[in-house]
């Protein structure tokens, strides 16, 4: 046989060094994936939010609308446990046809079950915050 | 194992490794982009909103039919731009563009990319347009 007594086991070298490089890179494709989803997850509710809570006439309409709106759209991208996530919606002034209303969704983004996450960060949980101001509508509108 | 097949696997990274950051980039940048996008998308949904209720009363008064107001327009739709645009990333611009019938808005912004700059896409412009009107239906002042 050709084979060489100092090549042997070669090929097992050369997976064990390779093979930390691609969890690597699967762990940052995980890590960031799930991270950006979960950032997309808190935009949407806080648009959700914001969008139904404009269209209440008053304050406690209003605050309930948008907070049923941002769980639903939260809930609606499966998140670990949107049940987490806080809710925050103040108007600037007085709830009036015209007024402002900012809506803020907060959640922590727990990535410890994320493969590999613990070889980027030793603790991947990450608050995330998405907020959005309207103006409370004067008049019915299509959009 | 022969002597040539020595160091396949490193070769075999070779070739994939590219392969795997542009994957990486794709999610990391991408995602980023999206995100950006979509934060451009929903305050220029919420600026068209806010100028599809600057009804020209006095028209409606005469008429009593709706147009838009159109300098009345694009000052709310800059108000909520600009109530929107601290949390969009990198540089921001609106341009404003409502018709009689509606409410129109395009937000772009342009951002520095991470892994992107490698593969000759140093930045990226992610914006929306977004155009909203008022709903039919109103029949008298202050509906």
């Amino acid at each position: 046989m050709s084979v060489r007594r100092d090549d042997k086991g070669q090929g097992y070298v050369e997976v064990l060094v390779i093979i930390p490089i691609v969890l690597l890179i699967v762990g940052v494709l995980g890590f960031f994936g799930r991270f950006w989803y979960a950032h997309l997850a808190a935009e949407e509710a806080a648009f959700s939010c914001t969008r139904t809570a404009i269209e209440a006439l008053d304050r406690g309409q209003g605050v309930w609308q948008g907070g049923i709106a941002a769980r639903n759209a939260l809930a609606g991208f499966w998140l670990t446990d949107p049940s987490r996530a806080r809710v925050t919606i103040l108007p600037l002034d007085d709830w009036e046809r015209g007024g402002w209303v900012m809506c803020e969704v907060a959640y922590a983004v727990d990535l410890r079950r994320v493969p590999f996450a613990r070889w980027l960060h030793p603790n991947p949980v990450f608050p995330i915050r998405a907020s959005y101001w309207g103006r409370l509508q004067e008049y019915k509108s299509e959009w | 194992m022969k002597k040539d097949e020595r160091g396949q696997a490193y070769v075999l990274l070779l070739v994939a490794l590219p392969l795997l950051l542009l994957l990486v980039a794709v999610i990391v940048d991408g995602g980023r982009a999206f995100y950006e996008y979509l934060k451009a998308k929903n305050t220029a949904s919420l600026a068209a909103q806010a100028g599809a209720q600057s009804v020209d009363i006095n028209y409606f008064r005469r008429t009593n039919r709706v147009i838009l107001n159109i300098d009345g327009a694009i000052l709310l739709e800059r108000q909520t731009f600009l109530m929107n645009a601290g949390r969009i990333a990198g540089e921001v611009s609106a341009q404003y563009a409502p018709t009689t019938a509606e409410g129109r808005i395009c937000v772009r912004t342009e951002i520095p990319t991470l892994f992107g700059s490698v593969l000759g896409w140093a930045r990226v412009r992610p914006g929306a347009c977004s155009r909203a009107r008022p709903a039919y239906g109103i029949e008298y002042e202050g509906q």
